[in-house]
């Protein structure tokens, strides 16, 4: 449809052009309203009869259209001032005056690449055993409680409660770890879910950890500050899940936090993504029912948090207050993902993949399936990589207009 | 002049042979040559020009001296304060104010000219009194009566703005603006006239609109004027070269399901319906289709002409678009479903085909039109207005059968 609109366009274009060389040879007609009566048109100051007579002629004549449409230029030049190009002289205030945001701009790129040169703090990386996986998760706080027991309490040994892991955790290593979070009350689900962690490791690994993904989170940097995290030992190796993740779809979603990779440091590959606390409740003021999936900016207090029937909320100010946005969608959003202060992707039910590149408007981006989405990971406004409760993940590197199922190599045993 | 002889101060300021610069004269009836306008680019021939003079309309006009009077203080002040009228010189000044009073004369004059009794309400003379642009107005008039300064700083004033416009409309590297401008200074000064000595083009400024707008509008005119007459000496190769972009066609279907290959008749057909279409628009709509394709103007610059904020606009143009493009499809679909029965086609393939032929049409209609933008909103104006005439005879038709009915009920 939209082709065609845009043909209609060029259609109109030519068309007009052609009526301009057409025009040529045509003499201004006798009945043209005087100069007087033109200005007086453009200064807003002629009678109402004068204007509906004026704009009647207006529409068949060429020649007074075109009149109008220079003094138009006139006065649009003189109004624009500095825009205007075709000023050639300008006094030596005006030109300084024409450079202040020039000046501001420079000085923040230099601040930019400053700050950014500067190197980040060496951390304290707490070394993990390579299959370990720190939980999160407090069983008690799950609404469900179902977790799958053994994983669970393997998983609460670990020592790192999510408030010290908020405090600083910096990142040196990717580190990823998935939670099987049986958060659905419904027994059915716990059933699919209990049965799923015995037989579907490969599946597991397949589900999340694509190789892509892992690269796309070596390309985002920074550390992980609110999250709890699992880590695997050696850093370039494809960290392989030793639960899955299987998302209910039942109408409670989990609630997640997901944590951007903040701050850049100087060593890209040192990435750090990760995840997944299931946090019963989200601490922060919040007027809504369930439990919301935080994404976080990097190295700002931006942050948002989307939940059921497409709430989508932003805070400014790390999490004091909220605001609403709107998402256009009634779905539910089962996780976020910001790489940077304004730039937000959201995945829910049924295929949904919303987008923002402003930090307030959110786009609905197009998915071939509707499946539904449980994660998204995304490096800017247009690469991204989302992964689907089936098991499967998909990327697109043109911002959703095109989307790939990503195709892992086969385990190495 | 006696007016010279009379009052030598004056006369020291004032040059000779001005037609407004009858100093010391009272407002004198208006002459009827006078009333009709001399330059080409500045005529209205007005049918009932010849009634300015008709007795009862000089009579209300001398019923609102004291309109007159009070744009005369307001430009007096004007002029004061913009410093080109030294206070205190009365002599100075009492020329000025006549030659203020009888711009201000020929302006009512002029724009009431031919107007009914009823448009001679106090009430619309007040108004119109009131929207003068009394101080730019004074400055025209001063100008035309030939005193020094304040041409001095007119000049000063308006030159560099002058230019400024003219440099925008014929753009920047060309020195065709920058004449122009300079060749309307000459006429503004006043060419000599061998029957009423010295007459100048702010003669013809009567304070509707400011100043510098009326000058642009002028320039405005002249630029399009020469830029016309240039183009119809020497073609312009930008317009004829960029030639639409082929859009893929698929050639076997189209062979394939089209009943009718013709060309021609399918450009016809395009025409009539986005003909139709443009119809169907408002005046307002059109006349933005117009600025925006015909004069090529920018968002800011139409929203200018229209009154309107540029997003206004832009969205003004999106639905037009949306609208055309609408009304076209519905009225060729209309034409194809009839052309080709429905009996022979199931609907969905019925309505592809639709889908393609209109596709073709628009195709066709891109690369070998031969009806252009102008003519078509020119006779699709005539089109509405023809049609909503129509609609008002046919309603009045109706009436007395509406009346009948609801005199029967």
């Amino acid at each position: 449809m939209n082709h065609r609109s845009d043909r209609l366009d060029s259609l109109l274009r030519s068309l007009a052009r052609r009526s301009r060389s057409a025009a040529k040879s045509e003499n201004p007609e006798s009945t043209c309203p005087s100069a007087e009566l033109l200005a007086a048109y453009f200064d807003r100051s002629a009678d109402a009869d004068e204007l509906a007579r004026l704009e009647a002629h207006l529409v068949g004549c060429g020649h007074c259209q075109a009149v109008l449409a220079a003094m138009a230029r006139a006065d649009c030049r003189e109004a624009g001032g500095p825009l205007c190009s075709s000023v050639p002289r300008m006094d030596t205030a005006r030109r300084w005056h024409a450079l202040v945001p020039a000046g501001i701009a420079v000085s923040a790129v230099l601040l930019w690449v400053l700050l950014r040169s500067m190197p980040s703090p060496p951390a304290p990386v707490p070394v993990a055993p390579a299959d370990t996986v720190p939980v999160i998760a407090d069983a008690s706080r799950l609404a469900g409680g179902a977790v799958s027991a053994s994983s669970a309490s393997e998983r609460a040994s670990d020592p790192s409660p999510p408030s010290g892991a908020r405090s600083n955790l910096p990142t040196s290593r990717l580190a990823r770890s998935v939670q099987s979070l049986a958060t659905s009350p419904a027994a059915h689900q716990q059933k699919e879910i209990t049965g799923a962690a015995s037989t579907s490791a490969a599946a597991a690994r397949k589900s999340v950890s694509a190789g892509d993904v892992v690269a796309l989170e070596k390309k985002t940097e920074g550390s992980a500050s609110q999250v709890l995290m699992a880590r695997e030992g050696p850093a370039d190796r494809v960290p392989i899940l030793s639960s899955e993740q299987r998302i209910s779809s039942a109408s409670s979603a989990p609630s997640f936090v997901a944590v951007a990779p903040p701050v850049q440091t100087a060593e890209p590959s040192s990435a750090t993504l990760e995840t997944f606390a299931t946090a019963g409740h989200f601490s922060a003021p919040s007027s809504v029912p369930l439990a919301p999936f935080l994404a976080i900016a990097p190295g700002s207090r931006t942050r948002w948090r989307v939940g059921a029937q497409g709430r989508i909320e932003f805070s400014r100010d790390g999490g004091q207050t909220w605001e609403l946005q709107r998402s256009e969608v009634l779905v539910d959003l089962l996780a976020a993902h910001a790489p940077s202060d304004s730039i937000c992707w959201a995945v829910g039910r049924a295929g949904t993949v919303l987008r923002t590149t402003d930090g307030r408007t959110w786009q609905k981006l197009s998915f071939p399936v509707r499946v539904d989405l449980v994660r998204v990971l995304a490096r800017d406004d247009r690469a991204a990589v989302v992964l689907a409760a089936d098991g499967h993940s998909f990327a697109t590197q043109d911002g959703g207009y095109s989307w790939e199922q990503v195709v892992r190599p086969p385990e190495p045993h | 002049m006696a007016t010279r002889s009379a009052t030598g101060a004056v006369s020291r300021w004032f040059r000779p042979n001005s037609v407004r610069g009858s100093l010391q004269e009272p407002v004198r009836p208006l002459a009827q040559e006078e009333a009709v306008p001399i330059l080409a680019a500045d005529t209205i021939p007005h049918p009932a020009a010849k009634d300015i003079l008709d007795a009862p309309h000089a009579k209300i006009l001398d019923a609102c001296a004291d309109l007159v009077e009070e744009v005369v203080v307001r430009g007096l002040q004007g002029a004061r304060k913009a410093g080109w009228l030294a206070e205190g010189d009365c002599e100075v000044e009492r020329a000025v104010a006549t030659a203020l009073r009888n711009a201000v004369g020929q302006g009512l004059a002029r724009h009431f000219c031919g107007a009914t009794r009823a448009r001679l309400a106090r009430s619309l003379i007040a108004q119109h009194v009131h929207r003068l642009h009394a101080e730019d107005l004074a400055l025209a008039a001063a100008c035309t009566a030939g005193y020094e300064p304040a041409w001095n700083y007119f000049v000063e004033r308006y030159r560099p703005a002058l230019r400024r416009a003219a440099r925008a409309m014929a753009g920047a590297n060309s020195c065709e603006g920058a004449e122009l401008a300079d060749s309307l200074w000459a006429e503004l000064y006043g060419i000599r006239d061998s029957a009423s000595g010295r007459r100048s083009l702010l003669d013809y400024y009567h304070g509707r609109s400011s100043l510098l707008t009326w000058l642009r509008a002028v320039l405005a005119q002249r630029y399009v004027d020469w830029w016309r007459a240039a183009c119809r000496t020497q073609p312009l190769e930008r317009d004829e070269a960029v030639p639409p972009t082929p859009y893929p066609v698929q050639p076997a279907t189209t062979a394939e399901e089209l009943s009718e290959p013709d060309r021609a008749a399918m450009v016809a057909r395009f025409e009539r319906a986005l003909r139709a279409a443009l119809a169907s628009l408002t005046q307002r709509d059109r006349l933005c289709l117009a600025y925006y394709y015909l004069q090529e103007l920018t968002l800011a610059e139409i929203g200018r002409l229209l009154a309107e904020h540029e997003s206004t606009v832009s969205r003004r143009l999106e639905r037009v678009r949306r609208q055309i493009r609408k009304a076209v499809e519905n009225s060729l679909s209309r034409e194809f479903a009839a052309r080709s029965g429905t009996a022979l086609l199931g609907w969905g393939r019925q309505k592809r085909s639709c889908e393609q032929q209109i596709q073709l049409c628009l195709e066709y209609a891109l690369q070998d039109a031969s009806f252009d933008l102008a003519a078509l909103l020119v006779a699709s104006a005539a089109d509405s207005e023809s049609a909503s005439r129509s609609s008002e005879s046919g309603r009045k038709k109706c009436a007395p059968l509406r009346s009948m009915l609801r005199s029967r009920t």
